[in-house]
């Protein structure tokens, strides 16, 4: 049963991992803008990458 | 009518408008304004016309020509940095409004912006705050740069009170505490399965306690992290000796902790942390379903917002920009063409020509001359004017109706409803709790303090957490589809609950576009055919409206004629002159007194003889003698209006006669919505500036605008125009949500009957608990969105 230890640890850390990432992605302010990605994604990209960061 | 018809099929290239003639073209495209053409012509040379093929509707904005200074203040030292958003040796940033972003040929015009000026690094637009984020160099200034988005149709709005609010900071955290809550509500679910299937005593003591502790680890940041909102709302309730919904959710909060350390500790069992984690989520949910705003459009805006952020103040004979607070009562200030005046004060050198309809939503002009008072608000339109300032900005004649404490609900942000019924519910909570200890403590001490507390735990206020957040939300969402943005979802009940409706008249229940015109006076069908070929070359709106009104073939062509800006139009005709214009122009004698109160006039003298003049109406709206009508049978209709009585048997056919209120000044508009106010709700629908005060003093205030990018004045809707016919259709649906919220609370409050009959006996076991909480707060939000769509289905919203 000792086995169920680990995994509970192991499915733990997997599941952190993922409010890791929504935490991230949150802070890279993908939550604010949820419209022009979505549009910018379509255009032909000739230009220069433009860079989505929140200003600080 | 042949040639009449082909020519209003003639769209503008750029911006899709009509436009009245074929002049002004490049290579076979038509363009209605010479703005319209630069514009094509400099994206063209730099490859960008692209622009006009990504989004099929018309991607363009109509160039309003805002006259040459109006961003001069930005090259003021002192105010750049306000305006900057951060400085790093030769690179620059800095965020507009602009609201005329609309489409993804915005975006994708915006964020290719480098390629028509060299000085621009980069640019990206956030769509739904309808703001563009330039950095740039040396190479351009921000003066240039604002006018450069100005030129191409995206005129930049700046003010300070942008940088005021900051509300990323606030969703930001909301979101973070969503994610973790959820984390552990999940985490702790999984761990209390053996519990929930009873088979927890299958396992060895050890993963028993280990799974427990990590359970008491996860709820750790919930409880002081993601339920901290509640914590520290009901700490403040108390500290003011008031109670407040978050009170009950708090104590539920705190009390299923307590008793789960304690049932931890004493080796009892697991406690209800699973129920509460569950519950801190399911309520940060319904927070974040609750929050969502309109966020390009703002409801807050003071005066501040209208006016400028700097004047051209003139000191010891030079010119120099200030910001508005520093400007002192006995300045003199210099505005140009299309500036707008800041502060009350007299005229001292030039002719005032000044259009009011910021503040009045009149477009008709006011001539005053030297001496003669203007008030802050009126916008320039002519030669610059020197003006002594007579106040301070914010004690000016409308400036000051803001700083009045017209508040009356605004402190305390929760939903009247709540507020009534929340105490009760919050008394009786704790009532019952109370009781069940008592009650207990004879008997059987053990189980009295666990009643007690059940009790808190069970009896959480879902209904008032939930059910108005999900219903309510899910309104406001469906309502700003139909074109009726809402503050917040406490609107709705705002809406739902009213005695009266207190209309304006200018600009509310008439319209600005398509005014009715007359002409009094005679004119013989060649007088009009030349008068129909003259103004046929001029885009002023009044010359359009002429164009349309006169009814007569147009054959004949000018042999010259010049447009004399904001006064009018000349022109020959085989040596006949004709000109179409302002009083002063045409050379006619009026009173400036009387001139205002009827209408704009365009005179006409044909060969030195004036001939009569032209009068425009505002129409009224054609949807508003229906829904006048609906609208009678359930409330009272006022009328307000700062207009003269002209119109007053028109009106009684809509109005009682004594609800008919002319000659209005702002001021009166509000004194009379506080005597209203005070036996009945009343709901306040105005546009301008002038109903400003009014519409914040009313317990709805709803703004009407004809474009939504533009500015309204502080309230609590903001009503696109075109959505007006269905203004009782929105009332009647307010009501029907607060009705489904209503049922709701019979939903919730039996479920809460159930958990109370265990708790009371001391018999909640977690894994009631842990069900019954769930299974309420889902079918208690399942049902109120359902009902708010079902509603939305039979009152014909999208």
């Amino acid at each position: 049963m000792s086995v169920l230890i680990i995994l509970v640890i192991f499915s733990l850390l997997v599941a952190g991992s993922f409010l890791g990432a929504f935490i991230w992605a949150i802070r890279d302010g993908q939550y604010e803008d949820d419209y022009s990605p979505s549009v910018r994604m379509l255009f032909d990209s000739k230009k220069t990458e433009i860079k989505h960061k929140s200003n600080k | 009518m042949e040639s009449i018809v082909e020519q209003h099929e003639v769209k503008c290239y750029h911006c899709g408008n009509e436009c009245e003639s074929s002049n002004i073209k490049i290579d076979s495209k038509i363009f209605c304004c010479n703005g319209c053409k630069s514009v094509y012509e400099i994206l063209d040379s730099n490859l960008l016309c692209d622009y006009y093929f990504l989004d099929t509707s018309n991607p363009g904005n109509k160039i309003e020509d805002a006259g040459k200074s109006k961003y001069a203040f930005l090259d003021e030292e002192t105010i750049l940095t306000k305006v900057l958003d951060f400085q790093e040796g030769n690179t620059f940033g800095v965020t507009f409004y602009v609201p005329s972003i609309h489409c993804s040929s915005c975006i994708w015009l915006l964020e290719n912006m480098q390629k028509i000026h060299p000085g621009i690094i980069t640019s990206n637009v956030h769509f739904r705050k309808k703001e563009i984020n330039i950095q740039f160099n040396k190479k351009i200034t921000l003066r240039q740069l604002a006018e450069l988005l100005s030129s191409l149709g995206y005129a930049p709005v700046i003010n300070f009170n942008g940088k005021e609010i900051n509300r990323k900071t606030v969703d930001k955290a909301l979101l973070y505490k969503i994610g973790i809550a959820g984390f552990c509500f999940g985490n702790i679910m999984m761990l209390s399965l053996p519990e929930y299937l009873s088979v927890s005593d299958k396992f060895s003591g050890d993963i028993k306690g280990l799974f427990i502790f990590l359970s008491l680890f996860l709820s750790l940041p919930v409880f002081i992290y993601c339920a901290s909102d509640y914590f520290v709302s009901s700490w403040n309730a108390i500290k003011t000796r008031t109670v407040n919904i978050d009170l009950p959710i708090a104590l539920g909060i705190i009390a299923a902790f307590s008793q789960s350390i304690y049932e931890i500790y004493t080796g009892k069992g697991p406690g209800y942390l699973d129920s509460l984690s569950g519950l801190v989520f399911f309520l940060l949910i319904g927070k974040w379903y609750q929050k969502k705003t309109y966020e390009a459009l703002s409801f807050e805006r003071d005066y501040k917002s209208y006016f400028p952020l700097a004047v051209t103040k003139i000191e010891n004979g030079s010119e120099r920009y200030v910001t508005l607070d520093k400007l002192k009562a006995g300045d003199t200030i210099l505005i140009r063409n299309k500036e707008i005046i800041p502060a009350d004060g007299y005229i001292l050198e030039g002719t005032g020509v000044i259009d009011y309809s910021f503040v009045t939503g009149e477009s008709n002009l006011t001539t005053k001359e030297t001496g003669q008072k203007v008030f802050a608000g009126g916008r320039q339109d002519g030669p610059a004017v020197k003006i002594i300032t007579s106040k301070v900005v914010s004690e000016s004649y409308l400036t000051q109706l803001w700083n009045k404490d017209n508040a009356t609900d605004k402190l305390n942000g929760l939903v009247e409803f709540t507020n009534r019924i929340g105490k009760y519910f919050t008394v009786a909570v704790l009532f019952i709790s109370l009781g069940s200890y008592v009650y207990w403590v004879g008997k059987d001490p053990g189980i009295a303090l666990h009643a007690a507390v059940s009790v808190l735990i069970i009896f959480c206020p879902c209904i008032f957490a939930l059910a108005i957040p999900f219903g309510f939300g899910k309104a406001m969402n469906i309502l700003g589809r139909n074109g009726l943005f809402l503050k917040n979802t406490e609107t709705i009940e705002k809406l739902a609950h009213n005695d009266s409706i207190v209309f304006d008249k200018t600009g509310t229940i008439t319209t600005t576009e398509n005014p009715e015109v007359s002409f009094a006076g005679a004119l013989t069908n060649t007088e009009s055919g030349m008068i129909k070929a003259l103004v046929k070359n001029s885009t002023h709106p009044l010359s359009r409206s002429i164009y349309n009104y006169l009814k007569v073939d147009t054959s004949i062509k000018p042999d010259s004629f010049v447009e004399i800006p904001s006064q009018g139009i000349r022109g020959m005709f085989n040596n006949i002159e004709v000109i179409a214009g302002t009083a002063d122009i045409v050379g006619v004698q009026v009173n400036k007194d009387t001139e205002m109160v009827s209408g704009s006039k365009v005179y006409v003298k044909i060969n030195n003889q004036v001939k009569g003049y032209f009068v425009f109406r505002n129409s009224y709206r054609k949807s508003f003698e229906q829904i006048s009508g609906i609208l009678k049978k359930k409330y009272t209709l006022h009328l307000l209006s700062g207009d003269n009585d002209s119109e007053r048997s028109y009106l009684s056919n809509y109005f009682s006669l004594s609800n008919l209120h002319f000659n209005q000044t702002p001021q009166s508009k509000l004194d009379y919505i506080k005597k209203l106010g005070k036996n009945e709700k009343v709901m306040m629908i105005g546009d301008g500036l002038n109903d400003a005060g009014a519409l914040q003093q009313s317990n709805c205030g709803i703004s009407i605008t004809e474009n939504c990018g533009n500015f309204s004045p502080a309230c609590d809707a903001i009503l696109d125009a075109s959505a007006f016919s269905r203004l009782p259709v929105f009332l009647k649906y307010a009501k029907a949500c607060v009705k489904s919220v209503y049922g709701s609370l019979a939903i919730s409050l039996s479920y809460n009957a159930i958990g109370l009959y265990f708790a009371v006996q001391g018999l909640l076991k977690p894994l009631v608990a842990a069900l019954l909480m769930p299974i309420s707060s889902v079918s208690v939000v399942l049902f109120v969105t359902i009902m708010s769509g079902l509603w939305a289905k039979k009152y014909g919203l999208r």
